[in-house]
């Protein structure tokens, strides 16, 4: 059976600012470009499906693993087979790259050392290991958790504005990767960019 | 940030008012000692004199390195460096915010002095004019001291910042895994990025353990327990607080990214745990000495002890944004403490 997510009535607003009114859609394997204006709710989206908001209605469902709005806490089977890699730097600015990365990555079950430590090579993160993360560069920060979005064994990947402050080897890499992995058909992976990614794009949803 | 304070303060008064009147009222006179030892340094030989006008100073320019990382963000710190101003404007700013946050501070001493000159005690008449001389010289060195802070706090982001770099093994930490009570709450405290960190938190206790010690041991038989009970109840309270705070906006700025993750939501349970653990580890220090010290009063005791377990708790149900409510658990906790603590030898 093919991976698919769905997204069901999904309500969402800031306040008195609306969002999503009834927002439904589903995502196959493969990479979705999720598309916007500034403020257009994309970030949001990905907020929504890592669980990081709360929505005030409405559904996600993943591999049998349905997640909904009256959840106090997100099943943590959904957080299990979903990473979030965030557009700003990660919010442990007192661990070094190496204990982000540990931490994290122990959190989830069946995670792989050796493919933490084949992603930090891949991204010239292996120099930078000891570096604290408040001294680190946004690149490297960056870094961090796009390393952590390759290697952990999720079925949902959310990629918020990857390509941002990467070098161009590091881009290059990336979206090798990410055309690799939506080869597999093992991971929808949804991703927000404001310029083309140059993956191969399954799906694209316009927010407005 | 004075504008805070002062908002802090608007808010605050009705409830000091209403709830704690005649406890303020009744230890107004102590706010008269607040001036009282720089100006008896001059009375006393040389070398005691210039202790006690050196503690006093020190112990003034406190709340500005308690402050220095509210007042200077790191962030700022990192900007003030790009922009251009001269050494000697930002000495000058550091002296000005250092005098505008100890504002309060002369105000006291004037208090002090009107209430002496008010009274007119035969030491305090002969120690004229030195006195009152010391008095703002000790002013003036708390606000250079203060100042000194500050600059020590712009200056001093990098060499805090590298700290942390020391004695990492990446590799085996790869493969250690931090643990989450260590890598969300020790560390932050540890490496400076939780303020008030642990040397502060070290710090505090061990001036609240003075101050128990002082009570018990009662070495100045002119300030009355009740005084002693009610400085100890007040540190260990703004200790708490600040905790509080400080792990209030941790927790908030962590919330969203580990509602993410796989993680069990048991650590925001072990952040608050965490707020109690400097005022229990005070209190049963203090409980100790006072057992071991005098004959003591069994019921007073335990009233005391469970207010020392009860303020923590109390003061972590309610949000420090409450500052009504925390004004109102401040003036309460004060209150029963140094009532239970004035009675554990009547």
């Amino acid at each position: 059976m093919e991976l698919t997510l769905r997204i069901d009535q999904l309500v969402f607003a800031y306040g008195s600012r609306w969002l999503f009114e009834g927002f439904s859609a589903q995502a196959g394997a493969g990479v979705t470009w999720v598309q916007g204006a500034n403020g257009s709710g994309k970030s949001t989206l990905l907020r929504l499906l890592a669980s990081a908001l709360m929505p005030r209605h409405g559904s996600f469902e993943l591999a049998g693993c349905r997640y909904e709005a009256g959840d106090r806490i997100p099943p943590l089977a959904w957080r299990q087979q979903t990473f979030w890699c965030l557009s700003d730097p990660p919010p442990t600015p007192w661990l070094t790259i190496a204990e982000c990365l540990g931490f994290v990555g122990g959190t989830y079950a069946g995670v792989d050392a050796t493919r933490v430590r084949e992603q930090v090579e891949a991204l010239g993160l292996d120099k930078a290991l000891a570096t604290p993360l408040r001294e680190a560069s946004l690149g490297q920060q960056r870094k961090t958790l796009l390393a952590l979005a390759l290697a952990l064994p999720v079925k949902l990947l959310l990629l918020d504005e990857p390509f941002n402050a990467l070098d161009a080897a590091s881009a290059r890499y990336l979206a090798d990767t990410i055309t690799a992995r939506a080869a597999q058909g093992e991971q929808v992976i949804l991703l927000t960019s404001h310029v083309d990614p140059h993956v191969p794009v399954r799906d694209t949803w316009v927010l407005d | 940030m004075l504008l805070e304070l002062l908002r802090s303060l608007k808010e605050a008064l009705p409830i000091l008012a209403g709830i704690a009147g005649p406890i303020f009222i009744a230890s107004f006179a102590l706010l008269a000692w607040a001036g009282v030892p720089p100006m008896l340094a001059v009375t006393l030989p040389w070398r005691s004199g210039l202790a006690l006008w050196t503690a006093q100073a020190v112990l003034g320019a406190w709340p500005l390195w308690a402050l220095r990382r509210r007042l200077l963000p790191d962030a700022w710190c990192v900007q003030l460096r790009c922009l251009p101003f001269e050494r000697h404007e930002l000495a000058a700013s550091d002296v000005i915010v250092s005098a505008a946050v100890l504002a309060p501070l002369a105000a006291l001493y004037l208090l002090s002095v009107g209430v002496f000159a008010w009274q007119r005690p035969a030491w305090w008449v002969q120690a004229m004019p030195w006195a009152l001389v010391s008095l703002a010289a000790s002013w003036i060195a708390a606000c250079l001291l203060g100042a000194v802070a500050l600059a020590w706090q712009r200056s001093g982001v990098v060499v805090r910042a590298h700290r942390a770099v020391r004695a990492q093994a990446p590799e085996a930490l790869l493969a250690r895994r931090p643990r989450q009570f260590v890598a969300l709450l020790w560390w932050p405290g540890w490496r400076g990025t939780l303020t008030p960190g642990f040397a502060s938190l070290v710090a505090g206790i061990v001036a609240a353990e003075g101050l128990a010690l002082a009570w018990t041991l009662g070495p100045w038989p002119s300030v009355p327990g009740a005084a002693w009970a009610l400085m100890f109840s007040v540190l260990l309270i703004a200790l708490t607080e600040r905790l509080q705070r400080a792990m209030e906006q941790h927790v908030a700025a962590l919330a969203p990214w580990l509602a993410a993750l796989p993680v069990s939501p048991g650590w925001r349970w072990r952040a608050r745990a965490l707020v109690c653990v400097p005022t229990l580890i005070a209190g049963a220090i203090a409980v100790v000495l006072v057992v071991t010290t005098h004959p003591w009063r069994a019921w007073p005791l335990a009233a005391f002890a469970l207010g020392l377990v009860a303020m923590p708790l109390a003061l972590n149900s309610v949000p420090t944004a409450n500052r009504q409510g925390h004004v109102a658990l401040w003036a309460v906790c004060a209150g029963l403490l140094t009532a239970f603590g004035s009675e554990l030898w009547n």
